[in-house]
């Protein structure tokens, strides 16, 4: 059985102004790579990796350098009939931290099938922590958990308690504030294939999804 | 004689509070959360940058103040937040406040941010 739908793929912050709760950018790594534009070429890698699958309609919130509010990011996933709606962000804290984790949002709150976001989130998280740990035995799996997201709001996906077919989560890939990481995903030798192998990883949650 | 003595020993001990208190106000600020991480710095008015710069006050005092206006600028309405380094970043800002209040002896201020800080008033 092949994968069949449509995923969102959202490229967190973009341009220079911070608009509708999206800040133009959040984590910067110690090279100066900024995370807004990390977030547009891994959706751009995930996007490429999916063109394989000829069922799967892959549509991304930003293909250029701008900012969209949170809920116009989500509206995309409304407005498409998507079945899946992927954040993309990095995070950064104090230069030690590690690990990937992704988010849904709490189900007393604006959202109707938290159940099968966290699978979805599952499948994701798995598979980037993994695609890490085999280039980095230094990252940490920090699972699923909930949070109040603003880009994660069913209303602004279109999910409604009867009929609510996106299913939601934002993924944080890794701290690109540890040099580590920062030699891992940018400035390293194998930083380009390691990109491959972690976009390659964010396809096949996908496909798995959607099959 | 005695209630002159007893009111030239009260004005003493004020002016002697007093004095203490602005030391206290003027005493090094050194974060004990909020570590920069490792580049250059960035520019204020963006999370990280205002983070940076409460981070670097020079006093207890000047850090409540850069503290608390970073959470105005940055903190989300109703909690919702955009992702979580905003998180990491509002929930330490506060746990720095409620830390520098204390410090200073603000313990009204204090109690009300730890108040807020309260697990049972959230998700």
């Amino acid at each position: 059985m092949s994968a069949t739908g449509t995923v969102v793929l959202d490229p967190g912050h973009g341009g220079s102004v911070n608009l509708g709760g999206s800040d133009a950018n959040h984590a910067v790594s110690p090279s100066g790579v900024l995370e807004k534009n990390m977030t547009l070429e891994f959706a751009q890698l995930v996007q490429t990796a999916l063109s394989s699958e000829a069922d799967v309609q892959v549509i991304l919130t930003r293909t250029g350098d701008v900012n969209l509010s949170l809920a116009a990011r989500a509206n995309v996933a409304r407005d498409s009939g998507a079945d899946l709606f992927l954040s993309i962000h990095f995070n950064g804290f104090n230069g030690s931290a590690r690990g990937v984790e992704a988010f849904v949002r709490p189900a007393n709150d604006d959202n109707f099938n938290v159940d099968e976001d966290k699978e979805f989130a599952a499948l994701v998280q798995k598979g980037v922590f993994d695609a890490i740990q085999a280039r980095d035995p230094g990252t940490k799996d920090r699972g699923v958990k909930e949070m109040k997201l603003g880009v994660l709001r069913d209303s602004s996906l279109g999910n409604t308690a009867a009929n609510h077919p996106c299913r939601a989560c934002l993924l944080e890939i890794e701290f690109i504030d540890v040099p580590a990481v920062d030699a891992l995903l940018n400035t390293g030798p194998d930083a380009p294939a390691v990109r491959a192998e972690i976009a390659s990883a964010i396809k096949d949650a996908i496909v798995a999804a959607l099959t | 004689m005695r209630s002159s003595a007893a009111a030239g020993y009260l004005v003493f001990v004020l002016l002697l509070t007093s004095a203490c208190t602005a030391r206290k106000a003027s005493t090094p600020y050194v974060p004990a959360l909020a570590n920069a991480s490792p580049g250059s710095p960035t520019a204020r008015g963006t999370l990280l940058g205002d983070y940076q710069w409460a981070a670097a006050a020079p006093s207890l005092q000047e850090a409540a103040s850069r503290w608390k206006r970073f959470l105005a600028v940055h903190a989300p309405p109703q909690g919702e937040y955009e992702d979580n380094f905003q998180k990491l970043h509002v929930e330490t800002a506060r746990l720095e406040l409620l830390r520098v209040y204390y410090l200073l002896g603000k313990k009204s201020e204090g109690d009300a941010l730890l108040k807020h800080l309260d697990p049972s008033r959230q998700h």
